[in-house]
C-alpha cells in the first residue's frame, strides 16, 4: 500500500518543502555496535529531530517512531565509497579531461536502486563519474533519502566535493585507442594530469593578476579550469580509479610536484603492493573484497588486500562500485575478516567510519555518537555473520527501510508507457543501468 | 454559416489604381474593414458578451457592440449566431521551421573540443531566419485557431533564439512581430561529442554563462578605457547570449521530465537567468519548487498518445456492455479488470477472448499503478489550476491540429474551460508581453480571433475562419470524410504492397522494406530491417494519401511515422520523442495483386 501513498505524495504538493525530512525515532534495547565506542548491549538509541541525542538505557520518545531492536544490532548507516546509483548520466566519454562536469546534476532520485542499497543497510553511497577520462567529472555524496523527488534532496548538504581520476586501461582505450589522442599508454596518462595541473596553476595566477588590479581585462573563464584549481586548493578531493601499484606511486609523485594532498584511491587491487608508501603519502583506499580480473591489469590481486592496507595504517573501506552489491556489503566486510583476520570491530569500520573518513564526512556519519546524524542500520544478527539481514534503514531519523513493511513495487515514478506484462524495465534511462559500473555511459563493460 | 463578401468599393479602387503606377503583382486589398454580424463574443477566457458584432479595422477591433451599423466600406461577414473566441497564441512550437537537414557526419580530430555549431550551440540564430511561409505547419497551427506562435528553431543544447510569429503572412518577413524573444536551451547532448550528456550540457552552460558576463565585463572596460587594452574576441554565441546574462531576455528551458524541470530551476537559481519551463509533462513533484520560486510554465499539448487509444477500446467494451449491465459496475477504473469482466461476460468479441487469457495478479498491480501514472500525466493540468499556477501551453511534441482533442481530455480530468481557454490566450500573451495588444476581443486589441460553427470545445465544432491581425483566412472544410465501412479503399489501393524504405537517422542511414497489406479497414503495415529483422507496426492510419503509424525499436523507442503517397514514391518523417525527427523516403518495389 505504500506505493499508494507515494503516489498520492506525488500528486499533491504538500510536504514537498525543499529542506530535508528529519524524524524522531527511539530504536529499543538493541546491541548497539557504536564502531567509534565499543559494543553496548540492550541499549537504546534516540533520535531526535534528524540527529543522535541520546544512546542509554530506558530513555523514551513522546513523539515519533519505536523500533523495537530486541535481540538485534544496531550499527550506523553503511557509508559506500564508491557507487554509481542514481545517476542519469556517469560517463561524459568526450574529453580525457571533463573536470568541469558533475553527476550532481544528474541525480536521479526515482532510480530503485537507492531502496534496494536501503535493504542492505546502505544510508550514504558516493555517486561517482565513470573511469573514461584521465580526468573525470564532479562526484556527488548523496543521502538515501527514498521517496523524496526533488533531486536536490539526495544530496548530502555540505559534503566536500570530490572527482574522479583514472589511470590505466580505461582512458587509454576511451581516447587513445578509439580516437587517437593522448592518452594512449600509462606514460600519456600521467601527462595528461600534469598539464592540466599546469594550466590550472597559469589560470589560477591570471584571476590573482586580475583580482590584484595588476592586469585590466579579465582571464576567459574556464569551467574546465576552475575544478582543475579547486583540487590545487585543496578544496575538491581527489578519488582515483586505480589498479597497478606503479600507476598509483606515479599519481602520487605528481601530486607531490603539484602540492596536492588528499587523494582516495579507488579499487587500488595492488595497492597491498604499496601500502607502506599510501600510508606514508597519507592516500586512502577503497577496495573490493575479492572482485578481479575482469581485465588484463586486475588479475594480480588479493583477498588480503583490506587486512594489509589497514595493518599498514591506510584507511580503508570496501565498496560496491555495483548496484547489486551495495545490497550486501557487510558481507563483503566480513569477507575481508574472513581472510585477512581482521577484527569485527575493524571489518565494520571498513564499510562505516573509514568510508566516511575518506569522504571527509566522519565528523557526522560513520558511528553511533551523540551529535551525529541519526542513519542508523537495524540487523537481525550480526552483520558480518552470514545470516545477517537488514530490518530498518534509518536516514535523518526517518524509516526509509522497513523490512515488516517492504512492498513489492516501491517505484515513486512509473512510466506511463512502460510495456506491461514484461520484466520491470528499469533501463529506461539510455546509458544508464544497461552497464554497470564505473564505464557506464563508455560503451563498455569493465570496471 | 455563410460569408459573403460585399465589394462596394472594387470598382473605386480600380480606377484608383489605375492612376498610380501599376504593379501586376500586388493585388490591393478591396477593403481592410470588416464586420463580423451576429455572433456569440467569448471576449476574454472568463468573459462572454452573448451576441454582438465586431468591427474590425486596418488590423484592429475597433468595436465590440450590438447592432453595430455597417461602414460602407466595409466587409460584412454574416455570423449567424456562430461563436468567435480570441486567436490562440502558442507559448512555443518549431512550427514553420523545416525539419532539420541531415549534416554529413563530421569527420572531427577532438571529440571533446568539437566547434559550437556541431555542439549544438548556436544562440545567435534566431527562429525567423529558419522559418519558410510555405511551412505546411503554418496553415495547420492556423486552421486549429492560432494567430501567433511563439517559433523556437530545433537542434542540439542551444537551438537559437525564438522569434514571435504571425501565422499567415507570403514571407517570414510579413509575419514577423519580434526576432529576438527568447533564447530557447535542451537538455540534449551532441551525439558523442562534447556534451554529449546532461552534466556535459549543464557544465556547458555554465561555462557559456560566465564566459559571456566575462565578455560584458572585458567589453566595458575596452569601452571606458583609455589606455591600450586586449580587444575581446569575437564570438557570436556569446555574444546572442548577452542579454540573457543581463536578465533581458528569458531562457525557455525544453523540461518535459520532472527531473529535467528541478535541473532547470537549479540552473536558474545559480546563474539568475530569466526562466520558463516548456513542455512540461510530469511537473507535478516540481510544484512547490516552482510556485516558491515563481516560475512561467507551458504545459506540453503531448498527451500520451497509445494510451488514449487504449481508454477508447474500453469505452467501446464498456459501451457495449451497457445495455446489460449496471453503469456502476462498468465505471470500474482498472483497465485490467475492465478486460478481465469483459473477459468473463464471455458472449462478446470471441476473437478478442482467444488473445487475452486470465491476468496473473502481478500484471494486474503493474496495469494499476501505470494507470494511476497516466492518470497523473493527464490530469496535471487539473492539477496546475487548482495550485494557482498560470500555465500556457506549447507544441514541441503535440500537434496544434489536435488541440482540441487534448485540451478536452484535459478538461474531462479536471481542467476549467475558462483555464484551457487562458492557456491559450491571455496567459501566452502575458508571458510574451503582448498581452496589451493580444489575447482578447476588445476595442483597441489586434483583430486576431476565429470563427467557429459551434461552442469552441464541442466534440463536432469546426473553425470557419480565422482572422489575422484583422484579415480573414478561411479554412476550407473538406466534407466530413464518412467513416466509409471498409474505410477508404482507393486510397488503401495505392499504398498497398512492398515499398523499399530509407531513412536518414543521425545515427546513419538506414534501409529495409516496408510492406503494406491487410484491407482498408485493417491496414497492416510490416517494416523489414537491413538484417531480415521484421517488425509489425501499430497504430496505422490513412488519411488521403498520408499513412501514419507507430513502429518499436530498441524495444522501448517509439518512432511516430507519416508518409505522404505520391505515384510509385513516398517521402515523410519519423518522430522520436525527445531525439526529434528525421526524412524518409522510399518507392514501390512490387504491387500486390
Amino acid at each position: 500500500m505504500k506505493h499508494i501513498y507515494i503516489f498520492f505524495l506525488l500528486c499533491s504538493s504538500n510536504g514537498l518543502i525543499a529542506q530535508v525530512e528529519t524524524g524522531d525515532v527511539l530504536i529499543k534495547n538493541g546491541t548497539v555496535l557504536t564502531i567509534t565506542d565499543g559494543i553496548k548491549d540492550s541499549t537504546d538509541v534516540l533520535i531526535r529531530n534528524g540527529k543522535i541525542s541520546q544512546i542509554g538505557k530506558n530513555l523514551t520518545i513522546s513523539n515519533g517512531e519505536t523500533i523495537d531492536a530486541t535481540g538485534l544490532y544496531v550499527m550506523p548507516g553503511i557509508v559506500d565509497a564508491h557507487s554509481h546509483i542514481a545517476l542519469d548520466a556517469v560517463n561524459e566519454a568526450t574529453r580525457p579531461v571533463t573536470a568541469d562536469v558533475w553527476v550532481g546534476d544528474a541525480l536521479d532520485p526515482y532510480d530503485v536502486d537507492i531502496y534496494r542499497a536501503l535493504a542492505g543497510g546502505v544510508t550514504i553511497s558516493h555517486a561517482m563519474h565513470g573511469s573514461a577520462n584521465a580526468i573525470g567529472g564532479q562526484c556527488e555524496t548523496i543521502k538515501h533519502r527514498w521517496g523524496v523527488l526533488d533531486p536536490d534532496e539526495l544530496r548530502m548538504e555540505g559534503a566536500p566535493r570530490t572527482i574522479k581520476f583514472a589511470l590505466g586501461e580505461n582512458p587509454m582505450r576511451v581516447h587513445g585507442e578509439r580516437s587517437e589522442i593522448v592518452p594512449n599508454t600509462r606514460m600519456g596518462i600521467e601527462q595528461v594530469f600534469r598539464q592540466s595541473f599546469a594550466e590550472g596553476q597559469e589560470y589560477q595566477a591570471a584571476w590573482k593578476k586580475y583580482n590584484s588590479g595588476q592586469t585590466k581585462t579579465p582571464p576567459v573563464y574556464d569551467h574546465k579550469k576552475e575544478a582543475i584549481v579547486g583540487i590545487l586548493t585543496g578544496e575538491i578531493m581527489i578519488h582515483c580509479h586505480s589498479y597497478r601499484a606503479d600507476e598509483i606511486l606515479m599519481l602520487m609523485n605528481v601530486l607531490k610536484d603539484y602540492g596536492v594532498k588528499k587523494i582516495c584511491f579507488q579499487h587500488v587491487n595492488e595497492g597491498f603492493k604499496v601500502a607502506p608508501e599510501l600510508a606514508e603519502f597519507g592516500a586512502y583506499a577503497s577496495v573490493f573484497s575479492d572482485w578481479w580480473a575482469y581485465k588484463f591489469e586486475v588479475y594480480y590481486s588479493t583477498a588480503y588486500n583490506a587486512a594489509i592496507l589497514t595493518r599498514n595504517g591506510v584507511v580503508t573501506s570496501i565498496n560496491s562500485d555495483s548496484k547489486e552489491l551495495i545490497r550486501h556489503l557487510y558481507h563483503e566486510a566480513a569477507k575481508a575478516q574472513k581472510y585477512g583476520e581482521l577484527t569485527d570491530n575493524e571489518s565494520l569500520r571498513l564499510i562505516t567510519i573509514n568510508p566516511a573518513i575518506q569522504l571527509g564526512i566522519d565528523d557526522r556519519v560513520g558511528s553511533i555518537e551523540v551529535g551525529k546524524e541519526g542513519d542508523i542500520a537495524v540487523f537481525k544478527n550480526h552483520p558480518l555473520s552470514i545470516y545477517a539481514r537488514a530490518q530498518y534503514t534509518v536516514v535523518d531519523g526517518v524509516i526509509r527501510f522497513d523490512s515488516t513493511h517492504d512492498p513489492v513495487d516501491m517505484r515513486v515514478d512509473v512510466d506511463p508507457e512502460e510495456g506491461i506484462p514484461a520484466f520491470i524495465d528499469s533501463a529506461k534511462h539510455s546509458g544508464h543501468n544497461c552497464e554497470e559500473g564505473c564505464m557506464q555511459g563508455a560503451h563498455t563493460h569493465q570496471h | 454559416m455563410t460569408i459573403r463578401r460585399i465589394l462596394l468599393l472594387s470598382s473605386v479602387l480600380w480606377t484608383i489604381s489605375l492612376h498610380a503606377q501599376i504593379d501586376y503583382d500586388i493585388i490591393p486589398e478591396v477593403s481592410n474593414t470588416y464586420l463580423i454580424n451576429d455572433v456569440h463574443i467569448q471576449v476574454s477566457p472568463t468573459d462572454s458578451f452573448g451576441l454582438g458584432d465586431i468591427l474590425i479595422e486596418d488590423g484592429y477591433i475597433i468595436n465590440v457592440s450590438r447592432n453595430i451599423t455597417a461602414p460602407v466600406e466595409a466587409i460584412v461577414i454574416e455570423g449567424d449566431s456562430a461563436y468567435v473566441y480570441p486567436a490562440f497564441i502558442a507559448g512555443l512550437s518549431h512550427t514553420g521551421i523545416p525539419s532539420a537537414e541531415e549534416k554529413s557526419k563530421p569527420n572531427i580530430r577532438f571529440r571533446g573540443y568539437p566547434p559550437n555549431t556541431l555542439a549544438g550551440v548556436t544562440p545567435e540564430i534566431s527562429a525567423y531566419s529558419k522559418m519558410k511561409a510555405s511551412e505546411s505547419s503554418i496553415k495547420s497551427m492556423r486552421e486549429a485557431g492560432f494567430a501567433i506562435s511563439h517559433v523556437v528553431p530545433n537542434g542540439g543544447m542551444l537551438p537559437g533564439q525564438g522569434s514571435l510569429m504571425l501565422l499567415s503572412g507570403d514571407s517570414a518577413d510579413d509575419m514577423l512581430l519580434n526576432e529576438k524573444q527568447s533564447c530557447f536551451f535542451q537538455f540534449k547532448g551532441a551525439p558523442r561529442i562534447f556534451p554529449a550528456t546532461v552534466i556535459g550540457v549543464m557544465a556547458k552552460w555554465r561555462d557559456l554563462y560566465h564566459k559571456t558576463e566575462g565578455l560584458i565585463k572585458h567589453k566595458t572596460t575596452y569601452k571606458a578605457s583609455t589606455s591600450p587594452l586586449k580587444r575581446p574576441k569575437k564570438d557570436v554565441s556569446l555574444e546572442a547570449l548577452i542579454p540573457v546574462v543581463n536578465k533581458e531576455m528569458p531562457v525557455y528551458m525544453n523540461t518535459a521530465k520532472a527531473k529535467s524541470i528541478f535541473r532547470a530551476i537549479t540552473l536558474q537559481k545559480e546563474l539568475g537567468h530569466k526562466l520558463v519551463l516548456t513542455e512540461v509533462k510530469q511537473g507535478w513533484p516540481a510544484i512547490a519548487k516552482i510556485k516558491q520560486n515563481n516560475i512561467s510554465v507551458l504545459l506540453s499539448t503531448d498527451l500520451l498518445k497509445a494510451n488514449e487509444d487504449k481508454g477508447k477500446k474500453s469505452e467501446k467494451d464498456d459501451k457495449g456492455k451497457d445495455k446489460k449491465t449496471d453503469k456502476e459496475e462498468t465505471k470500474a477504473t482498472e483497465t485490467a479488470l475492465e478486460k478481465t469482466t469483459a473477459v468473463a461476460n464471455g458472449e462478446e468479441e470471441k476473437k478478442k477472448t482467444k488473445e487475452e487469457k486470465p491476468k496473473d495478479p502481478e500484471t494486474i498491480a503493474l496495469e494499476k499503478r501505470k494507470k494511476e501514472s497516466v492518470d497523473a500525466y493527464v490530469g496535471q493540468a487539473a492539477l496546475f489550476e487548482k495550485e494557482g499556477i498560470p500555465f500556457g501551453f506549447s507544441f514541441i511534441k503535440g500537434k496544434a491540429k489536435d488541440t482540441k482533442k487534448t485540451v478536452n481530455r484535459m478538461i474531462e480530468a479536471g481542467l476549467s474551460k475558462s483555464t484551457a481557454l487562458a492557456a491559450l490566450t491571455t496567459v501566452p500573451a502575458q508571458l510574451l508581453g503582448i498581452d496589451k495588444q493580444v489575447g482578447t476581443i476588445q476595442k483597441g486589441k489586434m483583430g486576431n480571433l476565429f470563427i467557429c460553427d459551434k461552442p469552441y470545445f464541442e466534440e463536432a465544432s469546426q473553425i470557419k475562419n480565422v482572422f489575422i491581425d484583422g484579415k480573414p483566412n478561411e479554412i476550407d472544410i473538406k466534407p466530413k470524410k464518412e467513416k466509409k465501412e471498409g474505410g477508404d479503399s482507393s486510397a488503401f489501393k495505392s499504398v498497398k504492397g512492398s515499398w523499399s524504405f530509407s531513412a536518414t537517422t543521425p545515427d546513419g542511414i538506414h534501409t529495409g522494406k516496408m510492406i503494406v497489406s491487410g484491407d482498408a479497414e485493417n491496414i497492416e503495415v510490416k517494416m523489414i530491417d537491413e538484417d531480415g529483422e521484421e517488425e509489425n507496426c501499430t497504430d496505422v492510419a490513412l488519411d488521403g494519401q498520408t499513412l501514419t503509424f507507430d513502429r518499436k525499436v530498441g524495444g522501448t523507442m517509439t518512432v511516430n511515422v507519416e508518409l505522404t503517397f505520391e505515384d510509385d514514391s513516398y517521402s515523410g518523417t519519423g518522430n522520436i520523442a525527445d531525439y526529434g525527427s528525421f526524412p524518409i523516403e522510399g518507392s514501390k518495389t512490387s504491387p500486390e495483386k
